[in-house]
Order: structure tokens, then C-alpha cells, then sequence
């Protein structure tokens, strides 16, 4: 009876240790509606096999999080991350490349796959793409006397547009401003240049060139701009933006006319403005050449996942395109067209037009730089510096490079 | 035996302490300090490069930048949070009624309770230029009120006026130490015609004086680590008008993944912070009261 009962329950350990799913860490930084669609493929992917148990987690200040638990030697077996943080995050080793996960990359658009590469390899699986330009409220253009479904196309038509669509009170003060092309916390300084004609990184050499001459001229539009508004009015009526996702979203309150923002922002009018129609168009560049600044979402494996095959196996079964345009919550497939569900195109009611301007546009992403964080954070300094009038263009772009420069020395 | 036996029982019973102190707070303190001699980020294995880090920590603008704006709120922030916190015991201790004084004291002391992070997004709420409360107020009077947070000028005191909202452990032991100042004393300087004034300067103050120093030397611990209101408020911005030592740290750990330069940085302001207790105590050496001793 006693050996019966032994081996009954040595049995059963051993089918346990033999049958058990072995668990498949996933770290997002999304939340609440946008955490949904994740938690219901990682549902999915576990219905549908018996060999891996997938988890995922809604992490805030994900980046930190995530070096911590690389300094620990614990991080995730999958993290979500940015085209943007590629460079940075594998100079500093802690990527593996995957080029080897078995998925069809040729189904991907082709300058999503150019995002994700970084030194011939391949870093992670594009989950989702986001294009930027000006958005506005037609509404907004009908009452001011534009076309509501053109957009400015040159700079000198986007400052005639905004002079336009300005409303200031009796006392003088702005009551709506036309466009704001560095709204604080809501930023992306650095595409000006490529808007001028610039690069933020020497393509030879990988070298900053944050003071080249394009970039000069780039920041002293900006300087122009914003002094024939006046710096204190703008400042002032900058004061009073809302948290951008929320019902006092500076854009959908109306108090911008025009908007430079992701596609994303149609999610947000879905949210909190659900009846206005939005118009988009590229942000003019300064030679007439359409350009459309572009980021990629991605799922990577850190240096030290414990489950390398398990997230292996997951990020396979989220590459089925059934599954991976469930992730792309604003208007852009990163799946060729012939790859996306017919659905998607139902469903997103601006996809059509910004893929049309996609077509037609050359699509500028991030400088792969290996201490991008530092050089973003120089740029908006020196744009900050810029604006508020303590420091020249030039002397200030200057800084920027030396600055950079130095800690690439280091 | 038995003193042996108390020993090894007194022991145990600290031995929590004295591990987790082991573990958590005196390891990663000179752990530290090795790794700021080092090129280190989390992946790869630290390695030694001397007095490289402090070298170029030295020759780093924002870093000089960042200990610039501590400064200013050590300098400007401590002597004002003490000042009122204070005034604010000196008001409540010379209360008659039990009650209000209770009560008021318990208000002053709440802030003390709310989460740092949201006493700084109330604070951003009252200050917004268009809808906040302060504003509002000051356009009633016919003012031009700034957007502070976007002003280079203003953003700096107003962090340091939000941060009076946190003087309610100072104010309390204040209050504590005015209640331990003889009354016999008070009263023999009342008979001798002492005015209110003088008797606050001659006796009052150094009567609290050792608990003053205290209060000082925290506050300057407290605010050279600022770190929660700048980074919730403005992200060290305007052009970095707020950007302090703290979040040069945090930005070099855990976005640039620089640990052996944050390290370096850890170990500058920990020397400064050291440099200045050292200094307010040499310098009120001979000027706190300690009860007859000299």
C-alpha cells in the first residue's frame, strides 16, 4: 500500500516537472484600454498550446524598471519598446537580435523593417507604427475661411495658416493659437531639422550634427515664429495646457488649431472628442520635399531572459497577422497592405489617407545613436534655451554638440 | 555569564537591524563608491578606470548646472522653511486655546501626510496660468501673473514655496521645544521687564537652539536631495533652470544607463552634503545653548 502511495505521488511530481508550462514573462508600458488588446493575445497564446504560460505586466516607468532588473540579472523574457531605444539599449548589449525567430519579415512594410534594424540585425518584432504631421479640426479651418481638407504645404503657407487661425482676446492674449511647434512635454524638437533639410546624425561617420547649418536654420524659424507671437504671450497661454490624455487635450479643446502629434491622436479624439472630424497632412518641409517622421513599436528579448525559446514562441504567434493589427490601435498597418485584414481598414477611418501620404512620403525615423537619451535631452535643452531667449541659435546648438561630443569621447 | 547570556540575547534581538543595515544600506554604500571608479552599465562587468568619472564630472557643464540649482534651493529654500516653520510654532505655542491650537496644528501638519508627488501636482493645479486658483486670484486684482513653471525666472521659488507645504515635522518639533523652555525662567524676565521681543531673542532662541541646529542640518540634508517636485513638475526645465543633482544622478543611472558617472555624481553630493554639516556646525559651534555645558 505504502509503495503504491510513493509511487502515486512520485508520479505525479514528475509529469508536473515533465508537463509543466514553463512561463513567458512580457513587460508593456501600457494601461487600461490600451493594456486590453495585449492581455487578450497573451489569453490566446496560452489557449492555444500547453507548452509555455505567457505573463505580461503593465509596468510604469518601464525604461528604469527595466535596467534595474538587467543590473539584477532579472529582466523580462519580452519588453516593449521604441525603434528609438534600439541603438542605445544594444550598444549597451542588452538585446538579442532575431533574426532567426522563423517570421516572414518580407510581410512588413519596408520602412517599418528599416526602424528595427540596427547593424544588419534584426532587434525585435514591429508590433505597431505611428506617423506624424499637422492635425487639425475641420470645423476649426471651415470657420476661419481654409479648405478643411488641405492642409498648409509649404512652411511659409504653415505660418500663414496659423497667423490665420490665431484668436487673441481684448486684452491681447491668445484665446487660440493657430500652431504650436514645440508644445512643452509634447515635443519632438529634433524633426525640425530633418524639415530643413538636415540630419541629426552624420550618415558616414555617425557623428551628431546638431549644429549643422540646416539645424541653425531650422531653430531660427522656430525663434521667429514664436517672437511674432510674443514669447510672454505664448508662454502664458502655454500655461494653461491640460494633461494630454484627458478631456482638457489642448488640441481637441480647440485651443490648437494645428497639431503636430502621432497617429495616436486619433485615438485620443475617439476618447475624448468623439464627433470631430481631423484632417492630416505632412508638416511642410523647407525644399518641398514631403517628409513624415515615423516611430515603430516593438517587442524585444533582453540579454537574460530566462524563457529566449518561449518568447520566441510567442513573438511567432503575435507576427500572424490576425493577431499583431489587434496591437495597432492608431491608423497604420506595419503589414503590407496585401498582409492586413480588410477590417483594419474599415475600422480606422484615417488609414487610407495617411497610407496614401506614406506612399508618397520620405519616411524619417530617429538617428540609430548610441546615446540618443543624452542627445535628445541636449536638443530639447538647447531648444528650450532658444525659445526662452538665454542663449543664440547658434551658441546653443554649439553646446549641444560639444556636450554630445564629449560624452561620446567618454 | 549572565552578562554574557544578556549580551547574546541583546544580540539577537538587534541582529535584524544589523543585517538589513549590512545589507541594504552599508553594501551598496561602498559598493558604490567602487563602481564610481568604473565604466559600468547593468550588462557588462564593471570596469576600473580610477578618477576618470569625477575627472569628467568636473568638466561637465550640466553637472556644475544641476549643483548651481540645489544650491539655490538649499540656499534660499532651508533658512525660509525654517523661518516659517518657526513662526508657525512660535503662533501655535502662544495660543491660549487648547483646542485651536490642536486643531491648527493638525492642519499645518497634514500636507506631512499627502504623497509628495500629488502635493506637487496639486501645486501645479493652483499655479496653472489659466485656470489655477492663484492666478485667477491675482488677475481679480488687476495683476499680470506669469506661467511660472515656464518662466526660467520663476520656476525655481515656486518650488520653493511648494516646498513649505512640508515644514510640519520641523514645526512640530518646535512646538515640542518651546513647550521645554523654563518656564521660570520666562517668568523671572517678565518681572524683570523684559519685552516679548526681547525675551523671544535673549531666551526663547537659545533655549531651542541645539533643536534648531537639528532642524537646519535635516532640512539641508532633506533639500540638497531634492528630487520629487522638479521631476514631476518640470522635468528640470525651463533650460534646466530646476534640474538638480538628484536628477542628474537619476538620469545618468537609469536613462543613460552611466552607473559609474551617477555613482561618481552620488559620491559629490554626498561629499557636499557632508562639507556643508560639517561647516553649519563649526560655525554654530559656540552659539548653541546645551543646557550649561559649554
Amino acid at each position: 500500500m505504502r509503495v503504491k502511495r510513493f509511487l502515486l505521488v512520485a508520479l505525479m511530481i514528475v509529469s508536473l516537472v515533465i508537463f509543466a508550462r514553463s512561463t513567458v514573462e512580457i513587460w508593456v508600458n501600457w494601461t487600461a484600454d490600451e493594456f486590453k488588446p495585449i492581455k487578450e493575445l497573451v489569453d490566446k497564446f496560452n489557449a492555444s498550446q500547453d507548452k509555455y504560460e505567457a505573463k505580461v505586466l503593465s509596468v510604469s516607468n518601464l525604461a528604469a524598471k527595466f535596467t534595474t532588473a538587467l543590473a539584477a540579472g532579472n529582466p523580462p523574457d519580452l519588453i516593449h519598446a521604441n525603434d528609438q531605444y534600439i541603438s542605445p539599449v544594444v550598444a549597451m548589449g542588452a538585446f538579442i537580435p532575431v533574426d532567426d525567430l522563423g517570421v516572414d519579415f518580407s510581410m512588413f512594410k519596408d520602412f517599418v523593417m528599416r526602424a528595427v534594424k540596427y547593424k544588419g540585425h534584426i532587434y525585435g518584432l514591429p508590433i505597431k507604427v505611428n506617423i506624424f504631421g499637422i492635425w487639425w479640426i475641420k470645423k476649426t479651418f471651415e470657420k476661419a475661411g481654409l479648405d478643411p481638407n488641405k492642409g498648409p504645404q509649404t512652411i511659409e503657407e504653415l505660418v500663414k495658416y496659423s497667423k490665420k487661425l490665431t484668436v487673441y482676446n481684448k486684452k491681447g492674449e491668445l484665446v487660440r493659437w493657430g500652431f504650436d511647434p514645440l508644445v512643452p512635454d509634447w515635443d519632438w524638437p529634433y524633426v525640425w531639422v530633418f524639415h530643413f533639410g538636415g540630419n541629426l546624425v552624420d550618415p558616414k561617420t555617425g557623428m551628431p550634427t546638431i549644429d549643422s547649418p540646416q539645424a541653425i536654420r531650422a531653430f531660427k524659424w522656430l525663434k521667429s515664429y514664436m517672437d511674432s507671437f510674443g514669447l510672454e504671450k505664448v508662454k502664458k497661454f502655454r500655461g494653461g495646457y491640460g494633461p494630454y490624455w484627458s478631456a482638457n487635450n489642448v488640441f481637441l479643446t480647440g485651443k490648437l488649431a494645428m497639431f503636430y502629434d502621432g497617429d495616436w491622436v486619433t485615438y485620443a479624439a475617439r476618447r475624448y472628442a468623439p464627433s470631430v472630424e481631423l484632417g492630416f497632412a505632412p508638416l511642410p518641409s523647407i525644399d518641398g520635399k514631403k517628409r513624415c517622421y515615423s516611430e515603430v513599436d516593438i517587442f524585444s528579448i533582453p540579454v537574460g531572459a530566462k524563457n529566449v525559446e518561449g518568447a520566441k514562441a510567442f513573438l511567432r504567434f503575435l507576427a500572424k497577422p490576425e493577431n499583431l493589427i489587434v496591437l495597432s490601435k492608431g491608423q497604420i498597418s506595419p503589414l503590407k497592405e496585401e498582409y492586413t485584414p480588410k477590417w483594419f481598414y474599415q475600422k480606422r477611418k484615417y488609414a487610407k489617407i495617411l497610407e496614401s501620404y506614406m506612399k508618397s512620403c520620405e519616411i524619417v525615423f530617429c538617428p540609430k545613436f548610441p546615446l540618443w537619451n543624452l542627445y535628445l535631452d541636449e536638443i530639447r535643452n538647447a531648444a528650450d534655451e532658444i525659445q526662452n531667449g538665454t542663449m543664440s541659435v547658434e551658441a546653443a546648438l554649439k553646446r549641444a554638440e560639444r556636450n554630445i561630443m564629449r560624452r561620446l569621447r567618454r | 555569564m549572565k552578562r554574557r547570556k544578556d549580551l547574546i540575547a541583546g544580540l539577537i534581538f538587534v541582529s535584524p537591524w544589523i543585517v538589513g543595515l549590512a545589507l541594504f544600506q552599508a553594501y551598496p554604500f561602498f559598493k558604490s563608491f567602487y563602481y564610481s571608479l568604473t565604466d559600468f552599465n547593468p550588462i557588462r562587468k564593471p570596469v576600473f578606470v580610477g578618477f576618470e568619472n569625477y575627472s569628467w564630472l568636473f568638466q561637465d557643464d550640466l553637472f556644475w548646472k544641476s549643483l548651481w540649482n540645489t544650491l539655490f534651493f538649499v540656499i534660499i529654500g532651508v533658512p525660509l522653511d525654517q523661518i516659517v516653520a518657526l513662526s508657525l510654532a512660535v503662533g501655535l505655542h502662544g495660543l491660549r486655546r487648547e483646542k485651536a491650537m490642536r486643531m491648527l496644528r493638525g492642519i499645518f501638519f497634514f500636507p506631512i501626510l499627502v504623497p509628495e508627488v500629488v502635493m506637487a501636482l496639486v501645486w501645479m493645479l493652483m499655479l496653472n496660468s489659466e485656470f489655477g486658483i492663484v492666478n485667477q486670484f491675482l488677475k481679480f486684482l488687476g495683476l499680470n501673473p506669469p506661467a511660472w513653471f515656464l518662466s526660467t525666472f520663476w520656476a525655481k521659488p515656486m518650488i520653493v514655496l511648494l516646498r513649505l507645504f512640508f515644514i510640519g515635522t520641523g514645526m512640530v518639533v518646535y512646538l515640542s521645544a518651546l513647550n521645554e523652555v523654563p518656564k521660570e525662567v520666562v517668568e523671572a524676565s517678565i518681572i524683570d521687564g523684559a519685552s516679548p521681543i526681547r525675551r523671544f531673542w535673549k531666551i526663547t532662541i537659545p533655549m531651542i537652539s541645539p533643536v534648531m541646529l537639528f532642524n537646519f542640518i535635516m532640512d539641508i540634508i532633506g533639500t540638497f536631495q531634492i528630487f520629487t517636485e522638479p521631476f514631476v513638475i518640470t522635468k528640470g526645465g525651463p533650460a534646466r533652470s530646476t534640474y538638480t543633482l538628484t536628477m542628474f544622478i537619476y538620469n545618468n543611472a537609469f536613462e543613460n544607463l552611466d552607473m559609474g558617472y551617477a555613482s561618481a555624481a552620488a559620491w559629490l553630493t554626498f561629499a557636499i552634503i557632508f562639507v556643508a554639516t560639517i561647516a553649519v556646525l563649526y560655525v554654530t559651534s559656540k552659539r548653541i545653548y546645551y543646557g550649561g555645558e559649554r
